[in-house]
């Protein structure tokens, strides 16, 4: 069962406001990004303060990641890596001995850090023509990479030559989808990414909540886990659409039940509702319910952290008042 | 470089049998990729067709003319006016033969014309680029045009119906012999308990033997975790292939010696194929090389119904309860990569005509069109390039008997459809079609009045030189940009009586079956 990572939330690196504040949107995984989102003047200071982020964004309960450049691999590491970094992101994935290369950096630091071996998974994100030509040579190039699926929209769009702006009205970027997805199933990865659906809901663009919801639901339809954000509202909805429905998980169990009781009785598939229940759907099914239960889990968790950060915060501030109050009285 | 040079071989020859998405979207990415303005600013879910048709060039011709009209004016004499208006006709004739290169992109705008793309308009290179290959496919030396597809699939495997059936059950085997699927699978794994799997190797050596008897195709599909003792029990004569999901080429081989072992021991008249099943991600992308391990291999069935990790939800089929399971599950992309595939390996694909449903389950209250939809399923399966579907419904075998073009036994050769494979199109350039002026008069006289005589089929006189004598006559294979879905899948032309039947007729075809003692759907409650 592949850990819950719904929503993976960028945050700059080197906006101390950000990074104090990104807990409060309780993603599952915050991405802090040396790349993108901080100035090439900035990277030197952004890697100065990563090691303390990493502690800083976890406190909601969301695991720690870290977005480096991919022309500066080795050195966004060595200022990342630290116990309680979860993974790394690794943009612009175009060949295996990228992946191979930043196996060995991370094998070094982890070693060297006392952190377990192997822990630090990488998530590679297909941005370009190479990347999609290779997908199957990333994906398999490291037991690290245990997800893999991710397409850099913006990026792949610039480097297809494909508009991004009208990923809203076709889906421009199947073939990439398409063969990053099946060398992701192919090599029985946990598939990340989003699915295509019509209207305002790519990463860079999140006003049409409907659509948002829309897009979630079927990104989790076709079998994805997981998808990167940049805004609250996107980590609001990969939470509660990627994941199974009520609904679901009612139907899952009368499937299970449905087989097992044929199974019982000698025969090879149960049917229900006129459809045939064999083993291979009624395991399926399971391992949905147990997904869902491990998304409660993890939901439950961040709020038990939230209510503990917010009785601690309400016990600073009243100590704070009464001081501040004595200190009224005694003057 | 050609633009050719951007696609891979399997998938220049799948375009020619329909496999189109995967190709075109991949071609489409590269060109775009190139820079070449021309693809990046069309509107590409929109295109129907795109071809290269020749122009007279006006300027040429008009001063040709000019040049012998006025040179015959003067009057008839000297030398030099003899000269002068020769030149002038030649002048004309030039203009016409080597005329301009045009792109004509015909889109589903509805009643708009074509519109039409000079090609110096769209930057030196890439003009140069396409004038080349024009010029190459009109010499014929490039071969784009009809290239043939690398061993059509053996007549005597391609089936239009399989019907799967679980080997335990006697009297489902029997009633099945009288029916009217072209091959019956039995099967030994899904559909048999574990408890009773001994009891269905024995029944399917006396069923293989029966089916010989009553002349019917037998498959059986058998379990690769017991490769040896199921190909031990059904490898009888009679028996035309086993059926095994592989995911490797590693699986092929094993059914490969298995069925060695068991041919050498018993001198079987001939040799048992292997029909692989596809339902898996690993097994899509293994498959150019499970096509590859074993001469034996001459077919794919592609059932996506249980592919579970390709539909993305694992429990796909569990919370579809009241949900309508979709006609081809299979995401497009795949199905290209598979159709690419098996066309360059020369095997039929068989698409799984499965709504999910049991059997028995199929008249449910809830699905009372179940027989329509499959029905439907048969014909959108046979434009998107398969060659047969196997189902477990025996409600669904007049449908895919009428929706595929069958075998040359069951139907006479001289009637027989051109394949699709052999259709004109052009992969390399995903739909460019040339139109040789020499020989589509309609297009290069008409061409410059009217804008819409470009949209004429290509001559039958291009195509039939191109495609092999095996094609009839009468079935002249012409561009039909058919398409709900775009990029040039194109349904090849049908002889009433000769090629399939549509839907509508399919009731038809289930009459003349109606005094046969029919097939019940085999029912849970039976097995």
């Amino acid at each position: 069962m592949p850990p819950v990572r719904r929503s993976m939330l960028f945050t700059p690196a080197n906006v101390a406001r950000f990074v104090e504040g990104v807990w409060r949107h309780s993603a599952d995984v915050v991405v802090l990004d040396l790349e993108d989102s901080v100035a090439p003047e900035e990277k030197a200071s952004a890697r100065a303060g990563v090691r303390e982020a990493i502690a800083l964004v976890q406190r909601g309960g969301a695991e720690a990641a870290l977005r480096v450049n991919h022309d500066a691999v080795e050195a966004d590491c060595d200022a990342g890596v630290w116990p309680g970094l979860s993974a790394i992101v690794l943009p612009k994935a175009e060949t295996a001995e990228q992946v191979i290369g930043l196996d060995a950096v991370l094998s070094r630091l982890e070693a060297a850090r006392g952190m377990a071996a192997g822990g630090v998974e990488i998530m590679p994100m297909v941005e370009s023509a190479v990347g999609v030509q290779n997908a199957h040579a990333i994906a398999s190039a490291s037991a690290r990479v245990r997800a893999f699926g991710v397409l850099g929209e913006a990026d792949l769009s610039a480097d297809l030559g494909t508009s991004f702006s009208d990923l809203h009205e076709m889906d421009v970027l199947g073939y990439a989808r398409g063969e990053v997805g099946l060398a992701a199933r192919a090599l029985g990865k946990t598939v990340n990414g989003r699915a295509w659906t019509p209207g305002r809901s790519t990463i860079a663009d999140y006003g049409d909540a409907a659509a948002l919801e829309r897009s979630m639901r079927a990104s989790w339809e076709a079998g994805c886990r997981s998808t990167f954000c940049v805004h609250p509202s996107q980590v609001a909805a990969a939470n509660r659409g990627l994941r199974p429905t009520e609904a679901d998980v009612v139907l899952c169990a009368e499937a299970v039940r449905t087989y097992t009781e044929a199974w019982r009785e000698g025969r090879p598939y149960g049917v229900r509702q006129g459809v045939i229940i064999d083993g291979r759907i009624a395991r399926a099914a399971l391992g949905t319910i147990a997904y869902s239960l491990d998304c409660a889990a993890k939901d439950a968790a961040k709020l038990i952290r939230r209510r503990e950060i917010e009785l601690a915060q309400a016990v600073a501030d009243a100590v704070a008042d009464a001081s501040s109050a004595e200190g009224a009285t005694s003057c | 470089m050609a633009l050719a040079d951007y696609l891979q071989p399997h998938e220049r020859v799948a375009a020619e049998c329909g496999h189109v998405a995967a190709t075109n979207l991949r071609l489409i990415h590269h060109v775009a990729r190139s820079g070449a303005p021309l693809f990046r600013e069309l509107p590409y879910s929109m295109v129907q067709s795109i071809r290269l048709a020749q122009r007279p060039r006006n300027t040429t011709v008009a001063l040709g003319a000019v040049i012998a009209v006025l040179s015959l004016l003067a009057g008839v004499g000297s030398p030099l006016q003899i000269g002068a208006a020769g030149m002038g006709a030649a002048a004309v004739l030039l203009g016409i033969v080597f005329g301009d290169l045009t792109l004509v992109i015909t889109t589903d705008t509805g009643g708009e014309k074509p519109t039409r793309w000079p090609l110096r308009e769209v930057g030196r290179r890439e003009s140069q680029e396409l004038v080349a290959v024009a010029r190459a496919a009109m010499s014929g030396e490039y071969d784009f045009v009809a290239e043939p597809v690398a061993a059509p699939p053996a007549p005597s495997v391609v089936a239009r119906s399989v019907l799967l059936l679980p080997a335990d059950d006697a009297a489902l085997t029997l009633a099945a012999l009288s029916g009217d699927a072209d091959v019956l699978c039995l099967d030994l794994t899904t559909l048999v308990h574990a408890s009773r799997r001994a009891e269905a190797r024995e029944l399917v050596a006396s069923a293989v033997a029966a089916a010989r008897r009553a002349e019917r195709r037998v498959w059986v599909r058998v379990s690769l975790d017991e490769a040896e003792a199921d190909v031990a029990a059904c490898a009888w004569p009679g028996l035309e292939a086993v059926v095994a999901r592989v995911e490797s080429a590693e699986d092929v081989s094993r059914l490969d010696s298995a069925l060695n072992e068991v041919e050498a021991e018993r001198g079987l008249p001939e040799r048992v194929r292997i029909v692989v099943q596809v339902d898996s991600a690993a097994g899509v992308w293994a498959l150019r090389e499970t096509l590859g391990a074993s001469p034996r291999v001459s077919g794919v069935i592609v059932a996506a119904h249980d592919a579970l990790d390709l539909l993305g939800r694992p429990d796909a089929r569990a919370t579809w309860g009241t949900l309508r399971p979709p006609v081809l599950p299979e995401p497009a992309h795949v199905r290209g990569r598979i159709g690419a595939t098996a066309a360059e390996a020369g095997v039929p694909v068989y698409a799984s005509l499965a709504t999910g449903n049991a059997p028995g389950g199929i008249v449910d209250a809830l699905r009372y069109d179940a027989v329509q939809r499959l029905a439907e399923a048969a014909v959108v399966a046979r434009a998107h390039g398969y060659h047969g579907a196997v189902t477990l419904h025996a409600e669904a075998i007049a449908a895919c008997n009428a929706a595929f073009p069958g075998t040359p036994a069951a139907v006479a050769p001289a009637a027989a459809p051109a394949p699709l494979a052999l259709q004109p199109v052009v992969p390399s350039h995903f739909g460019i079609g040339v139109v040789r002026a020499a020989e589509a008069p309609v297009a290069s006289a008409a061409d410059a009045s009217a804008d819409g005589a470009d949209d004429e089929p290509v001559s039958p006189s291009v195509t039939s030189t191109s495609a092999p004598s095996a094609a009839p006559p009468t079935a002249p294979v012409v561009w039909q940009p058919v398409v709900p879905s775009h990029f040039g899948i194109r349904v090849p032309p049908r002889e009433p009586g000769a090629d399939g039947v549509g839907v509508e007729e399919a009731s038809a075809a289930e009459a003349p079956t109606a005094d046969a003692p029919s097939v019940d759907a085999p029912s849970v409650e039976e097995s």
